[in-house]
């Protein structure tokens, strides 16, 4: 009994001097570890959407699931303009890919940057699983993810507060994208998201470069007021 | 035995990697660049060095039974320091070790000479015994990564070595780390038979 006692409290002294390092640890290198996770979103954020000063990340409930997006924004001949930043979940030939994308308040697509490539679900998979993560800062920092699967098309949910039916013109592909010689095609949402279908060409090379940053802008060409809920 | 026998045995005689043949995972895994082989030889160095000396201090004290989960906690500790040090200062550098950083809590060259030294040796022979073999396993790392990323990428520290050449990728994979790492067995044991003859 007495060497139970004495194994115990050797144990729980070990315990103690391990927690009061890493405690100790944790905080010094805390702040440094916030200035650099800050950093990579301050610049991915004014990567992608240029000239926007953007708002922390609001949550709202969908239909049962999360739909996280940030607010933004910027001012364009002293006209302040507001921006909706979210994520897109898209179903590629390999993989589903998550994409950062985000609209003005006329529903122009600024901008769509593909943040990661998680893994392969099915070969011309048409049902992307539906992200779940916590904050766009997860993704940003490149954390991983929980997906829940049998989940309606994030796309969709995401999108819905652009008119589907509308035309959208490819304005510009941005360099190493394999699809702009479809731009005369008059495309709607559908073919947006047949447009990230095809960006799994480019996001396989992209990620075969450590997730090298691929831009894609498009525009609705007629405004269409969609807010969202 | 001396301090300096201590010392340089972990490099060659009982090199952990060449000799031993532990802690292969880190060694396959990291060495794509000799970045990542430096940084790695550096958190190891760390751990290896803070256990020994800690469980040489405290090695009377532990009673028999219950030694390895101490020893495991005072690795874990070391480890978790050396992580959150490479994340706040190196954070390129931390996202490119990945899961190798913090498995080397599991690591059997830490443990085995935590276990099988520092738990019996006094204070400075227990620290020299994890400088040696923190150095003997950074010295294969480091040569490892370093015939990897020129044969591989034609690239050392990621300048260019010579214009043009088309480097042969197969040995920035899995396969190429395993070849040279055969050969580097080969040649140590080749040295070492020599020296026995």
């Amino acid at each position: 009994m007495r060497n139970v006692i004495k194994h115990l409290i050797v144990l729980i002294i070990t315990v103690a001097f391990s927690v009061t390092i890493i405690f100790y640890s944790r905080k010094m290198a805390h702040p440094y570890i916030v200035q650099y996770e800050t950093g990579i979103v301050n610049s991915t954020l004014s990567h992608v959407f240029p000239g926007y000063i953007i708002d922390k990340d609001n949550i709202l409930l969908n239909d049962g699931g999360k739909f996280i997006y940030r607010t933004g924004i910027t001012n364009s001949d002293g006209i302040d303009k507001k921006g909706f930043f979210f994520l897109s979940v898209i179903p590629g030939y390999y993989c589903t890919m998550i994409l950062f994308a985000g609209i003005d308040e006329n529903n122009n697509i600024i901008g769509i940057d593909l943040k990661q490539q998680p893994g392969a679900l099915s070969i011309y998979s048409e049902n992307p699983e539906n992200i779940t993560n916590e904050s766009f800062s997860g993704i940003i920092k490149g954390r991983s993810l929980v997906f829940e699967k049998n989940s309606d098309p994030d796309i969709f949910i995401q999108f819905k507060y652009i008119d589907f039916n509308r035309g959208i013109k490819l304005l510009n592909t941005g360099s190493g994208n394999q699809i702009s010689a479809d731009t005369s095609m008059n495309r709607n949402i559908i073919y947006a998201a047949t447009d990230c279908i095809l960006l799994a060409d480019t996001a396989v090379k992209c990620v075969k470069k450590d997730l090298d940053m691929m831009k894609k802008i498009v525009t609705i060409p007629e405004q269409n007021t969609g807010e969202v809920r | 035995m001396s301090y300096f026998t201590e010392f340089k045995k972990g490099i060659w005689r009982e090199n952990p990697v060449l000799v031993l043949n532990l802690g292969l995972c880190p060694v396959l895994a990291v060495t794509t660049s000799v970045y990542n082989a430096f940084w790695m030889t550096a958190a190891a160095l760390f751990v290896l060095v803070s256990s020994n000396i800690f469980v040489s201090i405290i090695r009377k004290l532990v009673p028999w039974h219950v030694r390895i989960p101490v020893f495991m906690s005072v690795i874990v500790t070391f480890v978790t320091v050396a992580e959150l040090t490479l994340n706040a200062f190196q954070p390129d550098i931390y996202n490119a070790l990945g899961i190798y950083l913090p498995i080397l809590a599991v690591n059997c060259i830490i443990l085995g000479r935590v276990e099988d030294f520092a738990s019996k040796n006094g204070v400075i022979a227990s620290g020299l015994d994890g400088l040696g073999t923190g150095i003997g396993f950074g010295l294969i790392l480091v040569v490892l990564s370093s015939l990897r990323e020129i044969l591989g990428a034609n690239t050392f520290l990621g300048y260019t070595i010579i214009e043009g050449y088309k480097p042969a990728s197969v040995m920035i994979m899995a396969p190429g780390a395993f070849f040279i790492l055969g050969l580097m067995f080969w040649g140590l044991n080749a040295i070492s038979s020599e020296r026995k003859a």
